[in-house]
C-alpha cells in the first residue's frame, strides 16, 4: 500500500475501524468485479455507512489528488469497479435502505446498495414492480444498475434502467453533492440522469435513485419453442417482429448453453440446436389473442416442439434455465468469458455464421444466449485457463467477435459497459471526434479525471483549457464527403 | 442593414450558393441577422465553424413550431435552418429502428414507415409539422408518452454538429447499447444549446390494429382524482390517460388488437360510471380523431401562453381545482390538458401579461415544493419581461453550466433559450 498514514488516518476518521479494510489480505476480496480476469489491488478499501461519509471520503481524495473507484455488490462483467493500483476504493453496500415507497405515485427512493430484486420485492404487495431485470438481479445493487445502464430480459418492451430512473442524489468527484432530475419529469435544464446513467462511475458516486415502478401485468404467458437451427429460430423472431408483436422478452439459447444449464439447473429443456422463450405480458384479452400468432409463427418457422408454460412455477424453470446460463458453462469449461456484443437483430444469421467459423478456427468452444428481440448477443467463450495462451486466446477471439458485431452495424456492448475489458475496443465504434466530444462531458464533471479513470476510454485523456476549435478534414471541407 | 448583406455575403461563400437569404421574421421580437439553410451536414458543419470563429449567436431551427419555446435569445445573428436535411436516412424495418435527418417532418416520416406497418409512437405539439430536430431539442411529447415515452425514450443515437463545426455521433443503430456516454439523451431536451442534431436514430413501434377512446365529460377535480385512481391501481394497459379542461374531462386511449382495446373500454366506462362520470362515453373511427384534434387544438388552437407544468400524479387534482379558480379571478378562457400518470401538463393561460404571471407564480408555489415546476413555454414580450421562464432550477445549474462550457466554450448556440447562467442571475 502506497497511501501515506496521514491519509489513511484521515480516512480512518471519516468511516470508523469498522468501514475500512487495509489488511492486504482482506483487500483481495475487492480485486476484481465478476470480470475476475481483471484484477488490481486497491491501496484501501472503505465502506461508508452515510451519504456524508461517501462525500467526505470523495472530498478527501479530490483534496489529495488519489482516485478512486465506487462499487456495489461487484457483479459486474466489464472490470467497470475494477480498483485503481493503490487508490481508494468506496464500497456502498452499507448504504442499503430503502427510503422511501410512493404507491399512489409509482415511486420508489433508495440507497444504491439496494439489490435490484429487493425493489420488486418491497413493491410487490403493492401490485408494482421494478421492470429492469439483469440476471444477477437476486444480488447486483442499483448503484451498480445505474452505474452501467443495465438491461435485462425484459427491455425489449420495457427499456432498460434509465427508462426508470427518475432522479439521483450525486456525490460528484469533488465531493459536492447535488440533485438530478427528481421525482417529477421534465426538470429544466439539460436531461443530466439521462447522461449520469450508464456512465460506468466515471462521472460521480450516486448515493441515492427515485426509481420508476410499474403495474405488475394483468397476464403472463411464456412458450419454450424447439429449432432445428439458431436460423430456424432467428426467423421465428423475425416472423413475431413482423406481425407487429412486441414480447415482453425473446431469448435464444444454443446447443451448448442449453447442455449447460441442463447440467446446472435441470430446466427439462428439449435438446436442440436452438431453444427460443418467448414471454408475452399485458392485459389478458390482448395477450390471449398475441400468444395463438406468436405459437404459429414458431411452429411455421420450423419448430419441433412448442411448450407453454402452465403455471408460474413452469414459468420460473424456463426462466431459471435461461438465468443459470452464464454460471451453468463452468459445468462444461473450466473457464469462460462473456461477451456483450449488439448487432441489428436481422443480422442474426449472418453474425452467428462468422462466430461459428471463428469457433472452428480457434479452436474454442463458443456457447450463445442472446436476448434475441433486441439482438444482444452474449457469446460463451471457453477455455482452461491453465493452459498456457488460452486466456489470451479467448480475449482475441472476444474483440473478434465484437469486430462482427461493430461490421454488422452494431455495438461493443448492450448492457454490461465498456469498463476496463472495452476501453480498447470503443475505437472499433467512435471516430477521435466521437471519442473527444464525450470526454467534453467527463471533463465537466470530473476535471483532475480522479472519479473511476481508466475506463470507457481507448486512451487516457486530461482535461484541457478551452478545446480547440475543430479543424475540419480537407475532403469534408471541399464537400465531397460527409459523416454518416 | 450593411453589416447583415457583408455577413451575407460571406456565409454564401461558407454555406453555398442558394443557402443564405435576409430578412426572416423576427423571433420573440428579435430579428435574425441572416438564415442560412445549409444543403449538406459538411456546409452545416463550416457553417458552424464558420459562426464559431466570429463568434455568431446561432439559433437551430426546423419548422419553427417551437422557436419561441424557452427563454428570448438577445440577438440572433445566424437563424440556422435545418430544412434541407430532411432525408429519412434509413428505415430498418425488420429491427424496428430508423435513422431521421432532422428537418423531417414528423408527419412526413410516419407516412413513410407506415409502409411496413410502423411509426415513431410519438404525438407532440403540432405534431404533422413539428420536426425531428425541433422534437429532439425540445423532448416535446403529447398524449402516448403514457405508454411510449417521451423522445429521450426512443433515441438510440444522434449525429451532431458541436458549435465548433466538428462533426461527432453517439449511441448507435441498434436498441440495446451502452457503449460511451449516452449523448443523444444529453442533447434531447437541451434546446440546441449544446449542438445541433442533424440525424436521429429511433426505436419504432408497430402502427396498432386498433383504436377505442372513452371520454368522461363533465368531471369535477374530486372525481377526477378517484377515476384517474381507479384507473392506476387497474392492471388496465391504455397508451393515453390524459385531463383536459375546464370543464374538465377524461380521455383513456386503448391502441392494440380489437377484442382486447374493445374490452379495456368497456371495462374503464363502467369503471367510470362507478366514480360518478355518469356522462362517460366510447369513441372510434372519425369521432375518435376528431375528439384528439380537439384536444390537441384546446391548449395549441390558439397563440396565448403557454407553460409546461410538472407535478406528482397525486398534486393533479388540488391543482386542478386552483387552475379554475385562477382562471375564474383573471377572468381567463384558458385550457389545460396532460398526461395524468407521467404528470406531465400543458396549460394556456391567455394574453394578458400580468394575469399569466399571477398564474403561473400561483402554480409555482402549489408545485414547487414537491420537487415539481412550471416553465413558460410561449409568451408574450411583456411577460416575458417580467418573469423567468424556467423557474425553479435545483441545485445542478452549476454541472450545467460547467457542461455548456464544454460543449460551447463560446457560447454561440441558442444562447438565452435554455436556463444558462446569466439568465438566472
Amino acid at each position: 500500500m502506497n497511501l501515506d498514514e496521514r491519509f489513511l488516518r484521515a480516512l480512518r476518521d471519516i468511516v470508523g475501524e469498522s468501514g475500512l479494510v487495509g489488511d492486504a489480505a482482506d483487500r483481495l476480496t475487492y480485486e476484481c468485479d465478476a470480470l475476475t480476469h481483471l484484477r488490481a489491488m486497491p491501496g484501501v478499501v472503505v465502506l461508508p455507512a452515510s451519504v456524508q461519509q461517501v462525500q467526505e471520503v470523495v472530498r478527501l481524495c479530490h483534496s489529495a489528488g488519489v482516485p478512486f473507484v465506487a462499487r456495489g455488490h461487484g457483479t459486474g462483467l466489464s472490470g467497470g469497479a475494477l480498483p485503481v493500483e493503490d487508490g481508494v476504493l468506496v464500497v456502498l453496500t452499507r448504504l442499503d435502505r430503502i427510503l422511501d415507497i410512493d404507491a399512489p405515485n409509482r415511486r420508489m427512493t433508495v440507497q444504491p446498495g439496494v439489490t435490484n430484486l429487493e425493489v420488486s420485492r418491497r413493491a410487490a404487495p403493492f401490485g408494482l414492480y421494478y421492470a429492469p431485470d439483469p440476471s444477477s438481479q437476486q444480488i447486483c445493487s442499483i448503484g451498480g444498475n445505474v452505474a452501467e445502464n443495465s438491461g435485462g430480459a425484459h427491455c425489449l418492451k420495457y427499456g432498460f434502467t434509465v427508462h426508470h430512473v427518475l432522479g439521483l442524489d450525486v456525490v460528484m468527484p469533488d465531493g459536492a453533492l447535488v440533485k438530478l432530475g427528481g421525482p417529477v419529469p421534465d426538470r429544466p435544464g439539460f436531461d443530466l440522469v439521462g447522461a449520469l446513467v450508464g456512465s460506468e462511475g466515471t462521472l460521480g458516486v450516486v448515493t441515492e435513485v427515485v426509481l420508476r415502478l410499474l403495474r405488475l401485468p394483468e397476464d403472463v404467458r411464456t412458450l419454450l419453442a424447439a429449432f432445428s437451427s439458431t436460423d430456424a429460430a432467428g426467423a421465428a423472431v423475425s416472423g413475431i417482429i413482423a406481425a407487429g408483436i412486441v414480447p415482453a422478452a425473446v431469448e435464444m439459447m444454443d446447443r451448448l448453453t442449453i447442455k449447460a444449464a441442463e447440467a446446472a439447473v435441470h430446466p427439462n429443456f428439449p435438446q436442440a440446436e436452438a431453444v427460443l422463450i418467448v414471454e408475452l405480458d399485458g392485459p389478458r384479452a390482448e395477450v390471449g389473442a398475441l400468444f395463438r400468432r406468436v405459437e404459429s409463427v414458431c411452429r411455421e418457422a420450423g419448430a419441433s416442439e412448442v411448450r407453454v408454460a402452465a403455471d408460474a412455477d413452469e414459468r420460473a424453470r424456463f426462466w431459471a434455465g435461461r438465468k443459470a446460463a452464464f454460471a451453468a458453462m463452468g459445468r462444461v469449461s473450466p473457464d469462460y468469458y462473456v461477451q456483450d456484443g449488439v448487432i441489428p437483430r436481422t443480422k442474426l444469421s449472418e453474425v452467428l455464421r462468422r462466430i461459428r467459423a471463428l469457433a472452428e478456427r480457434s479452436g474454442l468452444r463458443i456457447g450463445n444466449v442472446f436476448h434475441a428481440g433486441d439482438g444482444n448477443l452474449h457469446p460463451l467463450i471457453c477455455y482452461d485457463g491453465a493452459v498456457e495462451g488460452q486466456a489470451e486466446l479467448a480475449a482475441a477471439v472476444g474483440g473478434e467477435i465484437l469486430q462482427y458485431c461493430v461490421e454488422a452495424g452494431g455495438s461493443i456492448t448492450g448492457e454490461h459497459g465498456v469498463g476496463a475489458d472495452k476501453a480498447a475496443h470503443m475505437a472499433k465504434m467512435f471516430s477521435e471526434v466521437d471519442l473527444e466530444t464525450m470526454h467534453r462531458l467527463r471533463c465537466a464533471f470530473d476535471p483532475s479525471g480522479l472519479c473511476n479513470p481508466q475506463k470507457i476510454f481507448p486512451t487516457p485523456r486530461l482535461c484541457g483549457e478551452v478545446p480547440r476549435p475543430y479543424r475540419a478534414h480537407p475532403v469534408v471541407r471541399a464537400g465531397l464527403a460527409e459523416r454518416f | 442593414m450593411a453589416a447583415v448583406n457583408e455577413l451575407a455575403a460571406v456565409a454564401a461563400r461558407v454555406a453555398g450558393e442558394g443557402a443564405v437569404r435576409v430578412g426572416a421574421t423576427a423571433v420573440c421580437g428579435v430579428v435574425p441577422g441572416i438564415v442560412v439553410a445549409p444543403k449538406s451536414v459538411a456546409a452545416l458543419s463550416e457553417t458552424l465553424r464558420w459562426a464559431h470563429g466570429r463568434r455568431l449567436a446561432v439559433v437551430p431551427t426546423g419548422a419553427g413550431t417551437k422557436l419561441e419555446w424557452g427563454g428570448v435569445p438577445p440577438r440572433i445573428d445566424l437563424l440556422l435552418s435545418l430544412g434541407r436535411l430532411d432525408a429519412v436516412v434509413a428505415h430498418r424495418h425488420g429491427d424496428l429502428t430508423a435513422t431521421v435527418q432532422a428537418g423531417a417532418s414528423l408527419g412526413r416520416v410516419n407516412e413513410l414507415l407506415r409502409r411496413h406497418g410502423q411509426w415513431l409512437p410519438l404525438d407532440p405539439a403540432h405534431g404533422e409539422r413539428a420536426t425531428i430536430g425541433g422534437i429532439v431539442a425540445t423532448n416535446d411529447a403529447g398524449p402516448r408518452r403514457h405508454r411510449h415515452g417521451a423522445p429521450r425514450e426512443l433515441i438510440l443515437g444522434v449525429t451532431f454538429v458541436r458549435a465548433d463545426g466538428a462533426i461527432a455521433s453517439a449511441g448507435g443503430i441498434v436498441v440495446k447499447n451502452v457503449a460511451g456516454y449516452d449523448l443523444s439523451r444529453l442533447l434531447t431536451g437541451s434546446f440546441g444549446a449544446l449542438g445541433v442534431v442533424v440525424d436521429a436514430t429511433f426505436k419504432l413501434s408497430p402502427l396498432p390494429p386498433t383504436s377505442r377512446t372513452v371520454v368522461a365529460a363533465g368531471l369535477d377535480p374530486g372525481t377526477i382524482d378517484g377515476a384517474t385512481s381507479a384507473v392506476m391501481a387497474s392492471q388496465l394497459a391504455p397508451s393515453a390517460l390524459e385531463v383536459q379542461g375546464p370543464p374538465f374531462s377524461l380521455l383513456a386511449r386503448f391502441e392494440t388488437v380489437q377484442e382486447a382495446s374493445e374490452r379495456q373500454a368497456e371495462e374503464v366506462a363502467a369503471l367510470w360510471r362507478g366514480c360518478g362520470a355518469a356522462d362517460t362515453g366510447v369513441l372510434t373511427g372519425a369521432a375518435e380523431t376528431e375528439r384528439w384534434t380537439a384536444h390537441h387544438d384546446a391548449v395549441w388552437g390558439r397563440e396565448d401562453d403557454i407553460c409546461r407544468i410538472g407535478l406528482l400524479p397525486d398534486q393533479l387534482p388540488g391543482l386542478l381545482e386552483e387552475f379554475v379558480g385562477l382562471l375564474q379571478r383573471h377572468e381567463i378562457e384558458g385550457q389545460l390538458a396532460g398526461r395524468v400518470e407521467t404528470g406531465a401538463l400543458h396549460a394556456r393561460i391567455g394574453t394578458d401579461a400580468a394575469a399569466s404571471r399571477a398564474i403561473i407564480d400561483r402554480l409555482r408555489a402549489r408545485v414547487e415544493p414537491r420537487g415539481g415546476h412550471v416553465a413558460l413555454l410561449r409568451g408574450s414580450p411583456a411577460l416575458r419581461a417580467q418573469i423567468e421562464p424556467w423557474g425553479a432550477m435545483g441545485d445542478a445549474t452549476g454541472v450545467m453550466d460547467a457542461v455548456k462550457r464544454q460543449f460551447d466554450p463560446q457560447g454561440i448556440l441558442s444562447a438565452g433559450r435554455w436556463p444558462e447562467a446569466e439568465a438566472r442571475a
